[in-house]
């Protein structure tokens, strides 16, 4: 009994290591809805989740289970903060402010899909890139605008579910960390993606 | 430009080049990246103010070596010199209309008064002397209109600001309210430049009845000084 236990085991084992050796071969390119969390002083700036977002991504296989290619993406943060005032030196304004950040994400992103001819494909993935973020307050009558070009680092992790034949569901939680610069503080945030992927480019 | 190759099959029936495919998904492909490239050139901008009162502002600044504390009198005039896009200074003076005149002057005297200073007859010279003016023009220098005081205080010089500088307001269809508070010191010469201490300006789209716009005079007034606490005696 005990080595029939043992075979099947093994059968099962040996079935996934086949399954796991099957191989990235199709190009896909894909349109994803994205939810976007402000984090860190991104948060303290805006603290409200966006609902208005969409990435699109090109990924093109480079081995069984690496692909590499780039995802481009727009997110509109938005925040009424309220009535408030700011002083800089002697002079101080108080008025309601409204707060919004448009992030352009251009990256050049590497998958690792686990089973990639599976009907569920697990996949982790890291991209390097900037993210321009084009921020403005409007006060009173009047808008502050500033823009910035951030250097970025994005790992994600998801899941494609096969639907049919060359298309897919994806489902994403992605960390787009937004680093700094001089003109403008890290604008970082979580976003939740779900999207079509489409195969047989 | 691509565009579909068809041909026929041996069956009569039209059938897509697939390489002629091939090249139209790589072509939406190349749209999809322009069209979101270009999204940068417009933004999105949803929400915003939705009553006129959320557009206005109050904004103050002052001279920072100068002590307000030691400072006892002051003195308020009885108009609001009014300017607008027609204004010319060679003009004969205009003033603000009731109820927003009463409303001006009769809280900057109680903001004043609440601070510890006295009111004074401008011929009993005052230390500190307030020149309310209001107005609805496009763009303004908020130390134009120094002149239009002239004849009030009979002052030979100009403005000039210690210390500090005051803002520069370019508007449309909204009105000013500027109050520059300057200090009569009795150093000076006649013919020398009056030091504005302190000025406050609420700015904002002039919409809405008077009792809704006298509200948000008192309210932005009552603004500018509690985010002024140094003018205290």
């Amino acid at each position: 009994m005990n080595a029939l236990r043992m075979a099947t085991f093994a059968t099962a084992l040996m079935g996934l290591a086949v399954q796991a050796r099957a191989q990235l071969s199709q190009k896909t390119y894909s349109w994803e809805y994205s939810v976007g969390i402000p984090v860190g002083s991104f948060g303290d700036f805006i603290e409200e989740t966006s609902f208005r977002g969409v990435a699109f991504s090109y990924q093109n296989p480079v081995s069984d289970h690496f692909s590499f290619g780039f995802e481009i993406g727009w997110n509109v943060f938005y925040e009424d903060a309220g009535e408030a005032s700011y002083t800089e030196g002697s002079s101080t304004i108080t008025g309601d402010q409204f707060r919004y950040v448009n992030s352009y994400p251009l990256l050049l992103q590497g998958q690792y899909h686990f089973m990639p001819e599976e009907p569920f494909d697990f996949y982790a993935g890291l991209g390097l890139g900037v993210i321009n973020h084009v921020q403005a307050v409007d006060l009173g009558l009047y808008r502050i605008q500033e823009e910035a070009w951030q250097f970025a680092l994005r790992p994600e992790a998801g899941i494609l579910y096969k639907v049919k034949p060359g298309t897919s569901f994806r489902f994403a939680l992605k960390y787009y960390g937004s680093f700094a610069d001089g003109d403008l503080e890290s604008r970082s945030f979580l976003s939740l993606n779900a999207g079509l992927v489409f195969m047989e480019f | 430009m691509s565009t579909f190759e068809a041909h026929q099959d041996f069956f009569g029936r039209t059938q897509l080049n697939r390489s002629a495919l091939k090249i139209n998904r790589s072509t939406l492909v190349a749209a999809a990246c322009i069209g979101l490239a270009s999204v940068p050139l417009t933004g999105c901008y949803p929400g915003g103010a939705e009553y006129v009162d959320q557009l206005d502002l109050v904004y103050t600044n002052y001279n920072p070596s100068f002590s307000f504390e030691a400072q006892q009198t002051y003195a308020l005039p009885d108009e609001v010199i009014f300017i607008d896009d027609n204004t010319r200074p060679t003009d004969p003076e205009e003033y603000l209309r009731e109820p927003f005149k009463s409303t001006i002057l009769s809280n900057l005297r109680a903001s004043m008064n609440a601070r510890g200073y006295t009111e004074v007859d401008i011929s009993a010279d005052p230390q500190l002397i307030l020149f309310p003016t209001a107005t609805r023009t496009v763009n303004v220098d908020i130390w134009y209109g120094g002149g239009y005081w002239d004849w009030w205080y009979g002052w030979g010089g100009g403005w000039y600001y210690p210390g500090y500088y005051p803002t520069y307001v370019s508007s449309y269809e909204t009105g000013t309210l500027f109050v520059q508070m300057a200090h009569n010191d009795p150093a000076l010469d006649p013919s020398e430049d009056l030091p504005v201490q302190w000025i406050g300006a609420l700015n904002g789209l002039l919409q809405g009845n008077d009792s809704q716009v006298n509200a948000r005079i008192k309210s932005s007034i009552d603004q500018m000084f509690s985010q002024s606490e140094y003018i205290r005696r």
